[in-house]
């Protein structure tokens, strides 16, 4: 300690800082699919993590796929994997959306009940599927370094890699809702499904879509969630996802950690997070519901 | 008898209570081993949660994910007195400090928390099993209620409740036994709950706590108060410019439903003989909303029969096919609120209507009597042709 100049402390809570915002960048993208379908539609999807670990699966599959079979691929199958996460989440979501959802909009506690089931059949079907045990993905090599902006300062590349897809998603999504088409009739149907209805809008095309895209950018999160499980231990670990994909939804929806019974905590630091967010939750939850339109808050963006 | 048979009590209410009382009396007992019936008596204690559950989500229209909470509380506050009295300074002499729960002594806690000196005595024990969940409801309740904050909200904010006990009982090791629980309970104010007799007392007294549990939610029900449960759940606005104050018939039956949560924890600690983090969380707090749903949420009767099927179906299934229980539990879950959403009462009352239907103009002997006379004449002629 007493060595330590003013300088390198600067440059550790400068790392420290950037570690931060990517970790929070990935539970931004994380919560932002929740925020769609709770903010637009006011279903709890309380499967949403399990929508992560599609993602995450996806890449983890693709990643053996490519090292096994097209090992000179291995540079750009990250980019394939986010893509084809996204279509795998959507398409589940579509699926989940028209055999479920959708006979539960007027009783929002039941679709709560329902999610939650299904997030249990969908956990023993990952289960089954690929085994208890974690598994991880193999990253492309550039983005596995770090950048240094001065010697004593190094940034690692998944992190500025993962803030930068949060940054676009984010922004993609705010672009799709306040200037397409599609957004406004997202938006015409939250705010007045009767009148949107009566106006040509194919409100149940609207809903299905929207929880389509919902579930699809968790599956990206999922898949950006690898890179950053590997900055810990160079590891995706299935039972962190769950963890850190909890943590998320209770970022907005307030499921917090709901399988530590018997798994333990992974480090005190994570811990505390999870006291500091279930408080917040309760405090942003607090000061946000507004009883005559609660269904117009979107928590997730303000979280 | 008289006392029963006012008006308010239906035949079918009449018959359902009884089979409910026979089969956890007689039937149970006499049919299953006292292993069996332990297990059954851990599942009644659940059905305190859930006949709560009835009150408050399927009348009041208020869901709760956090039951949990309350059915930990009541079970701790037990726990932490039979703790105590399994702690005497003789049993312990060996620790380094004698005379205290040995998880805090291996914690290096060298004298007892004031937390935990109240419980020394029977008394403020068993008041606490009450005043402790009844309390921490009833600010939860205010809290929320008064802000006018429910449905979807209530429900998260409650899960995140039991979050926050879970984290805190499991953090605190010194003073609740940390992610173990307290464990290792022996006597109940002097009486040994570890035999076979004490297992089947605890049985009974649990059973006619839920007895009375039932008939006091019914009472309630039945009163006017019940009238406005329902009617605040269809219209909550209209019965709030009608005058009333909602928030606090809320906050009624969210307390209530909570006392009665921590019955039967208490009780579950008694027959099962521990307490543990994994009773309060959000996991278990979300199955004990299972259990209505299955039974029924608008049945008191139902209720019982939820918590009594599902938690054997999950002692069958971890006993034989540990990997599926997941997917009958979340398929259970699915297909309930899908396509069963009254439960098993809705599913037995719409068959039940198919002959009650016929049975309801006249009891079965004035139609056995009708019959006969039907039957008398046609006999006649044919013997007179």
């Amino acid at each position: 300690m007493d060595g330590m100049s003013a300088s390198d402390f600067g440059s550790i809570l400068l790392m420290q800082g950037f570690n931060g915002l990517s970790v929070f960048s990935v539970l931004v993208l994380m919560a932002l699919g929740l925020a769609i379908i709770f903010g637009q539609m006011g279903v709890i999807n309380m499967a949403h993590g399990e929508f992560l670990t599609i993602g995450a699966y996806t890449t983890y599959v693709l990643s053996h796929l490519t090292t096994t079979y097209f090992p000179h691929f291995l540079p750009y199958y990250f980019l394939l994997a986010i893509v084809i996460a996204f279509c795998l989440g959507a398409l589940v979501g579509y699926l989940v959306e028209i055999t479920m959802i959708r006979h539960l909009y007027k009783r929002p506690l039941d679709s709560l009940l329902a999610t939650w089931g299904l997030s249990l059949v969908m956990q023993q079907s990952f289960r089954s599927a690929f085994g208890a045990k974690e598994v991880s993905a193999t990253l492309p090599e550039w983005l596995l370094g770090s950048w240094q902006p001065v010697p004593s300062v190094d940034i690692p590349l998944n992190g500025l890699f993962v803030m930068a897809l949060t940054v676009l998603l984010t922004s993609g999504v705010a672009l799709f809702m306040y200037r397409s088409r599609g957004g406004l009739h997202m938006r015409a149907t939250t705010q007045n499904r009767l009148m949107a209805g009566a106006v040509g809008i194919n409100t149940g095309r609207v809903d299905r879509g929207t929880f389509a895209i919902g579930c699809g950018i968790a599956g990206v999160a999922g898949a950006a969630f690898t890179t950053i499980g590997s900055t810990r231990c160079a590891k995706f670990a299935r039972h962190d996802c769950l963890g850190i994909h909890d943590c998320t939804d209770q970022l907005d929806a307030g499921v917090l950690y709901h399988r530590f019974h018997g798994q333990g905590y992974y480090a005190a630091s994570h811990h505390l997070h999870l006291d500091v967010a279930t408080g917040r939750i309760v405090l942003v939850q607090g000061a946000q519901v507004n009883p005559g339109c609660a269904s117009n808050s979107s928590i997730g963006e303000h979280a | 008898m008289t006392e029963l048979n006012k008006p308010n009590w239906t035949r079918a209410e009449l018959a359902s209570l009884a089979i409910l009382a026979a089969i956890i009396f007689l039937v149970l007992p006499l049919g299953l081993d006292i292993f069996r019936l332990n297990l059954i008596g851990k599942y009644l204690t659940y059905a305190f949660v859930a006949v709560g559950l009835v009150l408050c989500w399927g009348y009041g229209g208020t869901l709760s994910l956090g039951q949990g909470v309350f059915f930990g509380l009541g079970g701790y506050c037990m726990a932490m007195y039979l703790k105590l009295e399994a702690s005497d300074p003789i049993t312990t002499k060996i620790q380094s400090t004698p005379g205290i729960p040995d998880f805090m002594d291996w914690n290096q806690i060298t004298s007892l928390p004031a937390l935990w000196v109240p419980f020394n005595s029977f008394f403020l024990a068993v008041l606490a099993i009450f005043v402790v969940p009844g309390v921490l409801a009833f600010i939860v309740g205010v809290a929320m209620f008064k802000r006018r904050v429910g449905g979807v909200y209530f429900a998260i904010i409650t899960q995140a409740v039991a979050a926050i006990l879970t984290i805190l009982i499991i953090g605190q090791q010194g003073f609740t036994g940390g992610v173990n629980g307290i464990t290792d309970l022996r006597t109940l104010h002097g009486w040994d709950i570890r035999t076979d007799s004490a297992k089947y007392i605890l049985y009974y007294v649990n059973g006619m706590l839920l007895i009375g549990a039932i008939l006091l939610c019914r009472f309630i029900l039945q009163s006017k108060l019940g009238k406005l449960l329902l009617a605040l759940r269809d219209k909550e606005q209209r019965v709030r410019f009608s005058g009333y104050d909602v928030a606090s018939f809320k906050v009624f039956v969210f307390t209530l439903a909570a006392l009665l949560a921590a019955v039967g924890g208490a009780m579950f600690t008694l027959q099962v003989g521990f307490m543990s983090p994994s009773f309060v969380g959000i996991v278990p707090s979300i199955e004990m909303v299972i259990f209505t749903a299955v039974g029924g949420r608008m049945s008191l009767v139902g209720a019982v029969y939820g918590a009594i099927i599902v938690n054997w179906a999950k002692t069958i299934f971890s006993e034989s096919f540990p990997q599926l229980w997941l997917f009958f539990m979340g398929g259970l879950f699915i297909a309930v609120v899908m396509f069963f959403p009254d439960g098993l009462a809705g599913l037995a009352e719409r068959h039940a209507h198919k002959w009650t239907g016929k049975l309801t103009a006249m009891n079965w002997w004035q139609r056995l009597l009708r019959l006969l006379r039907l039957n008398a004449p046609t006999v006649v002629s044919q013997e007179s042709v």
